[in-house]
């Protein structure tokens, strides 16, 4: 299968604080097509931060981010989708007027139905969000994340409430997006192992 | 884009605990409560006072606006979905005038008879309701995106835009009561439109730069 995509990540000494409490300290990686990159540590040690500040939705203290697509600099929001741990909303909306809508932000022309199945979500489109299980909203975060088309995915405890259909539905997905040339960057307490491919592992560690 | 965010909103609206019902319930207790303090026909008082319950009903719960989309991580992926924040502004604004000032508008007749107001008085008014809205709702949308990245925050919203409403508050209580006198073309009509038109050129690009100063909260 030829690749997608072409992506690359690359972080320079990055320092990010919350607050007043600096949780990175000079960090710099290197990441591309068909890397997995598992951040962890402890909890409050930075990993959403670190998701945050890559997506571009925060400001380094010192460093830089930059994402190359087919060895263009690009934008952050233009390269990458993000699946916040809070993602899906707790809103009046049903599961297929949701993903509907982000269908059309990312301009996704798959159909509804088949997106639905692609997570296993068929026949729940009437279902409020607010009513689904936290198993049934990280599948609908996964749905975005197809829908977006994007090359980079950044994922904060995908595994978190799936059940181990929905955990084996996350890593084919996810082998999936890799083996097309893309690049997952994933902030998890739980290695999650995807045939094929060695994610390389982030520690991050009090400083 | 924005037909999508506008159905989006307008959902959200329709399914939401409705904050509309209470601000249409406030303007009318206002007027009520105002026809009894004042005692007995003060209709001159009419358009002063739609006017002030119409502003003050249109700050109540602005809350509800971006607040929730803020909280849940929405409004950061619409931003990572390549969303514009014009596009979220405009939808935005549109659902504020349809929701939320609409409303107010189409009950404003029905008080204006409380007060004992003729029919020249309260079409007066309900025009400049109409040439003033913009100008509410545009202040209503800066406040409501400043307030977003803030839990509460209600009195807040009220304390940071009146003073930014005052002059239209000033020039929409008197081009309805030049209305009688001149009709239409009353300068009063002139100054409001052009606040209006004000408030829309500051309040979205204000707007924009709130929601995006929000994001990283």
């Amino acid at each position: 299968m030829p690749a997608r995509f072409d992506i690359h990540l690359t972080v320079d000494n990055l320092s990010l604080s919350r607050g007043s409490q600096t949780l990175i300290h000079d960090l710099s990686l290197k990441v591309g097509s068909g890397d997995m990159l598992w951040l962890t540590g402890p909890n409050g040690i930075g990993k959403t931060t670190l998701l945050m500040a890559l997506a571009g939705l925060l400001r380094p203290d010192a460093g830089e981010i930059a994402w190359r697509q087919e060895g263009q600099p690009v934008k952050a929001d233009q390269c990458l989708a993000y699946a916040a741990h809070r993602g899906v909303e707790r809103t009046g909306l049903r599961l297929g007027e949701d993903l509907q809508f982000w269908q059309n932000a990312y301009k996704d022309a798959r159909p509804l139905f088949d997106r639905l199945g692609d997570v296993g979500l068929t026949g729940r489109e009437d279902t409020p969000v607010e009513g689904l299980s936290a198993g049934q909203k990280r599948r609908l975060s996964l749905a975005r994340l197809l829908s977006s088309g994007r090359a980079a995915w950044l994922m904060d405890e995908p595994l978190s409430g799936l059940d181990t259909d929905g955990q084996s539905l996350v890593r084919r997905t996810l082998s999936q997006h890799l083996e097309a040339g893309g690049l997952a960057i994933i902030a998890s307490h739980h290695p999650v192992a995807v045939d094929g491919v060695e994610a390389k592992k982030l520690v991050l560690e009090p400083a | 884009m924005i037909l999508a965010l506008l159905a989006r909103d307008l959902k959200l609206v329709a399914r939401g605990a409705s904050g509309a019902g209470l601000a249409l319930a406030f303007m009318a207790l206002f007027v009520l409560l105002c026809g009894l303090a004042l005692g007995g026909d003060n209709p001159e008082l009419g358009p002063g006072l739609l006017w002030l319950a119409a502003t003050l009903s249109a700050l109540l719960g602005l809350d509800r606006y971006y607040q929730p989309d803020q909280q849940t991580g929405a409004l950061a992926e619409m931003h990572l979905a390549g969303v514009s924040g014009l596009s979220i502004a405009s939808a935005k604004c549109l659902t504020i005038a349809l929701t939320g000032i609409a409303p107010l508008i189409i009950a404003a007749p029905f008080l204006a008879l409380l007060l004992g107001m003729d029919g020249t008085a309260i079409t007066g008014t309900i025009l400049s309701l109409l040439i003033g809205g913009p100008a509410i709702i545009a202040y209503a949308s800066v406040t409501a995106a400043l307030l977003a990245g803030q839990r509460g925050g209600g009195v807040l919203a009220v304390i940071l835009t009146a003073p930014l409403l005052i002059p239209v508050l000033i020039f929409g209580t008197e081009a309805a009561t030049a209305f009688a006198i001149e009709g239409l073309a009353a300068v009063q009509f002139r100054i409001l439109a052009g606040l209006s038109f004000i408030a829309v050129s500051l309040g979205l690009p204000a707007t924009i730069a709130a929601l995006a100063a929000n994001r990283g909260a």
